[in-house]
């Protein structure tokens, strides 16, 4: 039925206390899943192999994007062990099997033909610096100056992280400055959109 | 952690090269029936570092029968083909540890994930 959404929303089997420690999917995951919606037939043509989310917290993202487009492989990492742990039955309620991995960044991989779809999520709230590492709830969210300091980590080597026809989706505020960053990106010869 | 995930880690100790893959000691495994691709398999293995599937593989009790060399795949051979896909994408490490050959670091597995953090005094 043309026009009608056809997408599956992901089971989410976390409560109450697991979001002590994870964060609990809002307004900017809802948006996520919406932009990802709106380019599942791009992704979708460009026949990916491996579909890597950084920083997947409850793993809402990953799974929103496995239930709707299958075929590719999944990994989803986190810095956080709550996370990992609360994204591994996230995928389970689904089922679907993805793998997880507890790690900082992308400090234990090395995947010389690189990835073809980062999803990224960042902590992008401006915060003093010293709150990024305050705790692990703090981790999903503190972004330290301009909200960029893990932003700006992960786009420093994205060349050596995508692969040569690879794509990054990541949320971003304006005070963020995207603009900035689309910049950066074309200096790195990628192209940038708004979604 | 399936084998094709492990072939895309190397251990994050400063001292290591990122070149060498992990060693796996296994402790427990599941094995459970994933939907066999062919395009997607051709297309993994043109991406994966065979000598350390192969490795891998053999370290898991599922290397048998494995083509030495990615040259020597034969993508019409369909059993050799679902042999590969299984060992790549049907054997799950749940419990184990992977093991940096260069320091003797071990990051422990658990319920499927791997913990690749580092301590404070080893960033």
């Amino acid at each position: 039925m043309a026009g009608q959404s056809l997408k599956r929303d992901p089971v989410i089997p976390l409560t109450g206390s697991d979001w002590e420690h994870v964060y609990e999917p809002a307004e900017d995951t809802f948006l996520f899943m919406d932009a990802l919606e709106k380019e599942l037939e791009d992704i979708r043509a460009a026949r990916p192999g491996f579909v890597f989310e950084l920083g997947c917290g409850s793993g809402c993202i990953t799974a929103f994007l496995a239930l709707n487009l299958k075929g590719p492989a999944y990994i989803a990492s986190d810095i956080n062990p709550h996370a990992v742990a609360a994204a591994r039955r996230t995928f389970e309620a689904n089922e679907l099997k993805i793998d997880l991995l507890n790690m900082d960044l992308f400090s234990a991989i090395n995947l010389p033909s690189g990835i073809d779809v980062l999803l990224f999520n960042p902590p992008y709230v401006p915060t003093p610096h010293e709150e990024i590492e305050s705790s692990w709830i703090a981790r999903s969210w503190a972004g330290g100056d301009k909200g960029r300091e893990v932003v700006d980590k992960v786009l420093e080597k994205i060349e050596t992280i995508l692969s040569p026809q690879g794509r990054l989706y990541m949320v971003a505020l304006d005070s963020n400055d995207p603009h900035e960053i689309a910049k950066w990106m074309g200096t790195k010869g990628y192209r940038t959109k708004v979604v | 952690m399936i084998l094709l995930t492990h072939n895309m880690l190397a251990s994050p100790m400063k001292e290591a090269s990122k070149q060498l893959h992990l060693k796996i000691e296994c402790e427990e495994k599941v094995e459970k029936e994933q939907e066999y691709n062919a395009d997607f398999l051709n297309r993994m293995i043109e991406r994966i570092d065979w000598n350390s599937f192969c490795a891998a593989a053999q370290s898991l009790d599922v290397g048998n029968g494995l083509p030495e060399s990615k040259e020597q795949v034969d993508s019409s051979n369909e059993e050799q083909m679902k042999k590969i896909h299984h060992a790549l994408m049907e054997v799950d490490v749940v419990k184990g540890s992977l093991v940096c050959t260069e320091t003797g670091r071990k990051f422990p597995i658990a319920a499927g994930i791997p913990n690749m953090l580092l301590n404070q005094d080893e960033l």
